[in-house]
């Protein structure tokens, strides 16, 4: 909490900062002046992932990382009335009487926060205070008062609902007579009620991807009045993004999917408190993030931050609502609800990476994931409201294109789950990218070598005789290049079709592969070469998606 | 004994984009189990490579299998006994979203 105008920090060089209270060699790192760098950043993730931190938090990382601070250029030393801490264990009391006029800024440290106080009529009610850490704490409550007046400003409807009180109903509520009338829908519903309403109301729920899934099921929380919502993701609006994840809209291409989805939601809501998020998930952030809400929706689109999220939500105890989609299909299932499975107990092993697709490689329909998102929200509404799931240990299966939707019974929580069994090894955040072989973007390993690939360039160059593109065959109907076959992938790697045909006599004669980014079809090249040793295989470098980037800006991407 | 193998998920795809077969298996004078039956899967209607659905004895990470519209752990995994006009189901675990 600043007390005074704290410019003059901008005059120190990094790494600048006060003293620590409990051991003055080290420096406190509730207030630093550094200067943002991506070398820093990269330096410190290393440093944290080789030696980790010798007090488990920030400080210890910081001040092994800027080591020569205690003993190097004591222009660095910020004075301690820049990071006053009135709680510490120990205080120099007649000091803080002494320079109590000095104080430029008063860190609240430690795990009790001012608002864990109560605070009524401009006093702070609290046990073993010393008089200035009272006087600091009213100072805070009072300028929080001053922020809520200015900035959460009660609209006239929620004036009116406080009238209320005043009336003649008898049943005391946390409701508005104004929320009474809009959530009066889903209110008169059996199972939700004034109580439901109420609990979803002081609820605070997660949600993790703000694309397909994320977008109908926030929609529908937000608009339920759900009280809290956290909003995670790192990535912006793109335009293939549009026929599914229908908070976006085409003005906002380009646009940070949290600050699109802030908007819409704001816009259905505004009584909904929304909390952005503009991070990747990692395990690094997961825990801090998770840990303030009470049940999360992994609307993601991989397996590794599936079991981050998965793992962080049993280390944390809270409620794991899952949906995932791809092509014509669906799944959603709750995990880790009163002791029922977690995603782990079901899936222990991570899938092959090579094995797994996703909805850019295999595609989606718009629909299905809004079948899947809306799902979701009705679980945690139903679990919010009334403290009961639908799908804790079930497996919901949907397929809109077939007309097909059941439930199918999941086996019982492991005893030797790695991380909600009775033994549990995993009791912080892994390293995920390991542990599934593949990030949130799909790696692939180069299989072609130089010599066995051309660029599209000199594709185009070239009189090629024999060009064989092995996408999908739905996907060469969407745009094909002139001259090109169709053998797909799936048909050219199990020898399902006859390849003669497009094998020249003269094994002189190149024949070229092409796919849509340039992946499946060096995996091509190495399963004809091996067929076919005596011709000559080459794989076209980024597919369709160069041709139109570098060749033709006319030709379609998809 | 006549049975159904149903594929979703994605599974359908080792299986010829099939999502549904009805099948007849071979009179034996021991007992079907999912621990002969996966093999013999693999051999009679599985149109891509082994690896693709198996992992040793059992099937690769990635697919559940349902017993009767059930995780198959609640039947008793490889031990369980097939019988007649079972409904078994692969389902390939789904990551998208
Ligand atoms: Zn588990």
């Amino acid at each position: 909490m600043p007390l005074s105008n704290i410019d003059d920090l901008f005059q120190y060089e990094e790494l600048s900062a006060c003293r620590d209270a409990g051991w003055p060699d080290c420096f406190n790192t509730g207030l630093f002046v550094l200067t943002p760098s991506l070398e820093t950043y990269k330096a410190l993730i290393r440093r944290a992932c080789d030696d980790g931190s010798f007090d488990g938090g920030d400080q210890g990382l910081l001040n092994a990382h800027f080591s020569t601070w205690s003993h190097g250029d004591i222009r660095k030393h910020i004075p301690f009335s820049y990071n006053v801490n009135p709680n510490a264990s120990y205080t120099y009391l007649p000091a803080y009487k002494h320079f109590a006029d000095q104080v430029k800024m008063v860190h609240f440290l430690g795990a009790v926060k001012p608002w864990h106080y109560q605070y009524a009529n401009g006093r702070v009610q609290g046990q073993n205070l010393t008089e200035h850490t009272l006087k600091f704490l009213e100072q805070w409550h009072k300028v929080a008062d001053i922020v809520k007046q200015t900035y959460y400003q009660p609209t006239a409807e929620m004036k009116a609902g406080s009238a209320k009180k005043e009336g003649t109903n008898v049943v005391p509520t946390t409701l508005t007579n104004p929320e009474i009338l809009r959530y009066g829908r889903q209110m008169i519903v059996d199972g939700v009620g004034l109580p439901g309403q109420e609990g979803l109301k002081k609820s605070k729920v997660l949600i993790v991807g703000l694309g397909a899934l994320g977008c109908p099921s926030s929609h529908y929380l937000a608009a339920a009045g759900v009280g809290t919502l956290g909003l995670v993701d790192d990535d912006v609006v793109d335009a293939s993004n549009l026929h599914r994840q229908i908070l976006h809209s085409e003005k906002e291409i380009g646009v940070h999917k949290v600050d699109s989805a802030i908007s819409r939601l704001h816009a259905v809501n505004q009584h909904v408190s929304l909390i952005p998020h503009k991070v990747d998930l990692n395990a690094s952030n997961a825990l801090s993030i998770i840990q303030q809400y009470d049940l999360v929706l992994d609307c993601t689109d991989n397996a590794t931050t599936r079991y981050l999220i998965n793992d962080c939500c049993v280390l944390l105890n809270k409620v794991l609502v899952s949906g995932a989609a791809l092509r014509f299909e669906g799944q959603v299932s709750t995990y880790n609800y009163k002791g029922g499975p977690c995603y782990r107990c079901i899936n222990p092993s991570p899938p092959d990476p090579e094995t797994t697709l996703n909805c850019f490689e295999a595609g989606v329909l718009g629909p299905v994931t809004g079948v899947v998102g809306s799902l979701q929200a009705a679980e945690a509404i139903k679990i919010l409201a009334s403290d009961e799931s639908a799908y804790a240990g079930k497996l919901m299966l949907v397929c809109p294109w077939d007309g097909i939707m059941k439930a199918i019974k999941l086996r019982p929580r492991r005893k030797d789950c790695v991380v909600c069994g009775d033994n549990p090894t995993v009791t912080s955040p892994i390293d995920y990218v390991k542990f599934c072989g593949s990030g949130k973007n799909k790696q692939y390993s180069n299989a072609s070598t130089e010599s066995e690939r051309i660029t599209c360039r000199q594709l185009r160059d070239s009189s090629y005789k024999h060009l064989i593109d092995v996408r999908p065959s739905v996907e060469f109907g969407i745009c094909a290049l002139e001259n090109s076959v169709c053998v797909p992938f799936m048909d050219l790697v199990s020898d399902k079709v006859d390849l003669s045909p497009h094998i020249p006599e003269d094994p002189a004669e190149p024949v070229y592969l092409l796919c849509r980014a340039g992946i499946n079809s060096q995996v091509a090249v190495q399963h004809l070469k091996a067929k076919y040793p005596e011709h000559c295989f080459k794989d076209i470098v980024g597919g369709l998606m160069g041709w139109t980037s570098d060749i033709d800006p006319n030709f379609p991407m998809y | 004994m006549n049975i159904t193998i149903e594929l979703a998920g994605g599974a359908e795809l080792l299986f010829g984009n099939q999502r549904k077969h009805e099948v007849t298996l071979p009179e034996s004078d021991k007992q079907w189990t999912m621990a002969t039956l996966l093999p013999w899967i693999r051999d009679n209607l599985l149109q891509e490579r082994g690896e693709l659905f198996m992992q040793g004895k059992s099937v690769r990470p990635g697919i559940l299998v349902l017993v009767n519209d059930a995780d198959w752990e609640l039947a008793g995994e490889l031990d369980y006994v097939i019988e007649n006009k079972d409904n078994i189901m692969f389902i390939s675990t789904l990551h998208g979203g």
